[in-house]
């Protein structure tokens, strides 16, 4: 197996190494990746320099690759690229989320990961609004402090973990396999690629469509998407071009696998995942719902047939399994499935005695768990944290049911 | 192929997506109507107002069947000591020569005994005239689910009902008036306030005619 690279950036050699101390104490990274680069300050002002010609280049002139070795070359090695927020020592006026947005659009890098960009900042959190942040161009916004959360990166976990998070070194393994799949459909409409148009009766939300094409998001191509003049997720700044196909199918891949991640599946009422979807059918867990264990199966990152959930859903299945952390279901074909003991006869069923908690990942005794509202377009907004001690902070905290 | 959706329908249509997008924001409701919330949306799924919007214009369709699609309007709760959700199925078809509607609506709320939560509902079905002679008229009728004839329809905490007697007479002579009485009877005269405000029209060629309107004036 090859490993491979993280780049850390950072104005400070001495976070920079605080960084990467702490991921170097994680096994799974020491596995699955090399030893954590850290660029100097006059390396990295370099590769951003690089970054912003690469734009030009691309956008003004009649090139289809970028420059052989040109000083951005260490951001396209990188599998996962780690930017700090504030970069207030970088002789360059850029923020951290400038850069994420050239990396994106203007290298090959994998997965990027931002730092202390959203209040509470470096203050170890849990966003009870569910909504993750879709307007950065970084795959995940955390605080520096959870970048050596071990949860981030292997199973199982325990403690602090949201279940929002992705498993690192999975999440780069699918980008590159989406990145590549795509190049030979960026004329197609995504909502046809992604299957979701075969969904009965499945009407999107405008709040969610919208983020594909604000005129008629239902026709977008993958290459639409991306042009500048089309949904602005993709290529932001006016007449930007993207360098090649190639280019194309890396902006597609990451900005609308963070869609599906950040704003359709949060609502859980379009597609759903395990830990929620057994949470309205137990049965679906066959006879051993009281044991808590069978529960915390279905949490996982794995392939359906590991968690343990009834094959008779697999209909129902999303099946562009690399678009997605986990392993996910159409929810409106599912709950009208009578092969489901809960549709045939809803009332029937017991509440079950668990509730998911999203900050923990794990299932729950419900009267160990507090509820809240999560900030979602969706009949299912209220869900549960076990609500752990200080230093976690839960914002806002008027989510929180009275 | 379908005819043209006639200002009746089209008015119908119109009543029924504002009065979801009233019962719509759940995020600011009570946490009771959001635990009932939580307990019917897997069974009874709620529609989102662009999947009403849909289904009530796309292809202007002149029937429409909500059960078929397992498509239900969440109503605006009512505060009543605890709070009641009432759930709505429309049915209607404006294809005949008389329009027919169909109201479904039950009303959601959670007991509690010994700290154990129960959910239970009491329906209703408010409907235009039958052809046949029984119930010639715009009535109203106890119902046990949304549909009888499948125990996946039916509603929680139900024990017998008299589904075909009594069916109460109401003042409505056509499905726009019976769709008003079904507001009024969940939300007061009130509401004829709020139908002003929005549908001047309406108000002008039916809600004036019904009996009702006479008590409106009167408070």
């Amino acid at each position: 197996m090859t490993k491979r690279k993280i780049l850390i950036c950072d104005d400070s050699e001495e976070t920079g190494r605080a960084f990467k101390n702490g991921l170097e104490r994680i096994d799974t990274v020491t596995e699955y990746f090399k030893e954590p680069i850290l660029p100097g300050k006059t390396e990295l002002e370099q590769a951003i320099k690089a970054l912003e010609r690469r734009l030009k280049q691309a956008s003004n002139e009649e090139i289809d690759d970028y420059p052989l070795n040109d000083e951005a070359r260490i951001i396209d090695d990188a599998a996962i690229l780690v930017i700090d927020y504030a970069l207030f020592d970088l002789n360059t006026s850029v923020t951290g989320e400038r850069i994420a947005y050239l990396a994106r659009c203007y290298s090959k890098c994998g997965i990027i990961i931002a730092l202390n960009q959203f209040p509470p900042y470096v203050e170890e959190h849990f966003d009870l609004t569910l909504r993750g942040h879709l307007e950065s161009y970084a795959d995940l916004n955390i605080p520096s402090i959870s970048l050596s959360n071990p949860g981030l990166w292997s199973e199982p976990w325990s403690g602090f973990r949201p279940w929002s998070w992705p498993l690192l070194p999975q999440a780069v393994d699918k980008l590159e396999r989406r990145s590549t799949e795509l190049r030979e459909h960026l004329g197609e409409k995504v909502l046809d690629f992604l299957e979701f148009k075969g969904i009965k009766s499945l009407t999107l939300p405008r709040s969610i469509v919208e983020f594909l094409s604000r005129k008629k998001p239902e026709e977008t191509t993958f290459r639409e998407f991306v042009d500048s003049e089309g949904s602005g997720n993709g290529l932001r700044g006016r007449n930007e071009r993207p360098i090649n196909d190639e280019a194309i199918a890396r902006i597609a891949a990451a900005r609308i696998g963070c869609w599906l991640e950040y704003d359709v599946l949060p609502a859980q009422n379009i597609i759903v995942d395990a830990p929620h979807l057994i949470s309205r059918f137990p049965s679906l867990l066959g006879d051993r719902t009281q044991d808590i264990k069978i529960w915390n199966r279905t949490a996982s990152f794995s392939e359906p047939n590991v968690i343990g959930l009834d094959p008779k859903i697999e209909p129902y299945r999303f099946k562009k399994s690399d678009w997605l952390s986990r392993p996910t279901w159409f929810w409106n074909d599912l709950s009208d499935s009578e092969e489901i003991a809960e549709v045939r006869d809803p009332w029937s069923a017991k509440t079950p005695d668990y509730v998911f908690g999203e900050d923990i990942s794990k299932f729950l005794p419900s009267d160990g768990a507090r509820s809240f509202v999560a900030d979602l377009e969706s009949p299912f907004v209220r869900r549960y944290v076990k609500y752990l001690e200080s230093p976690i902070s839960y914002t806002p905290l008027v989510r929180f049911s009275l | 192929m379908n005819q043209p959706v006639n200002v009746e329908q089209k008015t119908l249509n119109d009543i029924l997506v504002w009065v979801a997008q009233r019962g719509d924001n759940i995020q600011d409701a009570p946490e009771q109507v959001q635990r009932i919330q939580e307990l019917t949306a897997p069974f009874f799924k709620k529609i989102s107002i662009r999947e009403l919007e849909t289904m009530l214009t796309v292809g202007a369709p002149r029937t429409v069947s909500m059960l078929n699609k397992n498509a239900f309007i969440y109503l605006p709760p009512i505060e009543n000591g605890g709070w009641l959700v009432p759930i709505l199925r429309v049915e209607y078809n404006y294809a005949v020569e008389t329009p027919e509607l169909s109201l479904k609506v039950a009303l959601f709320l959670i007991s509690e005994n010994d700290s154990q939560e129960t959910l239970k509902a009491v329906g209703y079905r408010f409907e235009t005239p039958h052809e046949q002679v029984r119930h010639h008229y715009c009535h109203i009728q106890l119902v046990n689910g949304f549909d009888r004839d499948n125990k996946r329809w039916i509603l929680p905490g139900t024990e017998w009902v008299p589904t075909n007697y009594p069916a109460f007479p109401i003042d409505a002579q056509d499905p726009i008036e019976l769709l008003v009485c079904m507001l009024v009877s969940l939300y007061d005269l009130a509401i004829i306030k709020n139908l002003e405000g929005k549908f001047k029209a309406l108000i002008k060629s039916n809600i004036k005619k019904m009996k009702l309107y006479g008590f409106i004036t009167q408070l």
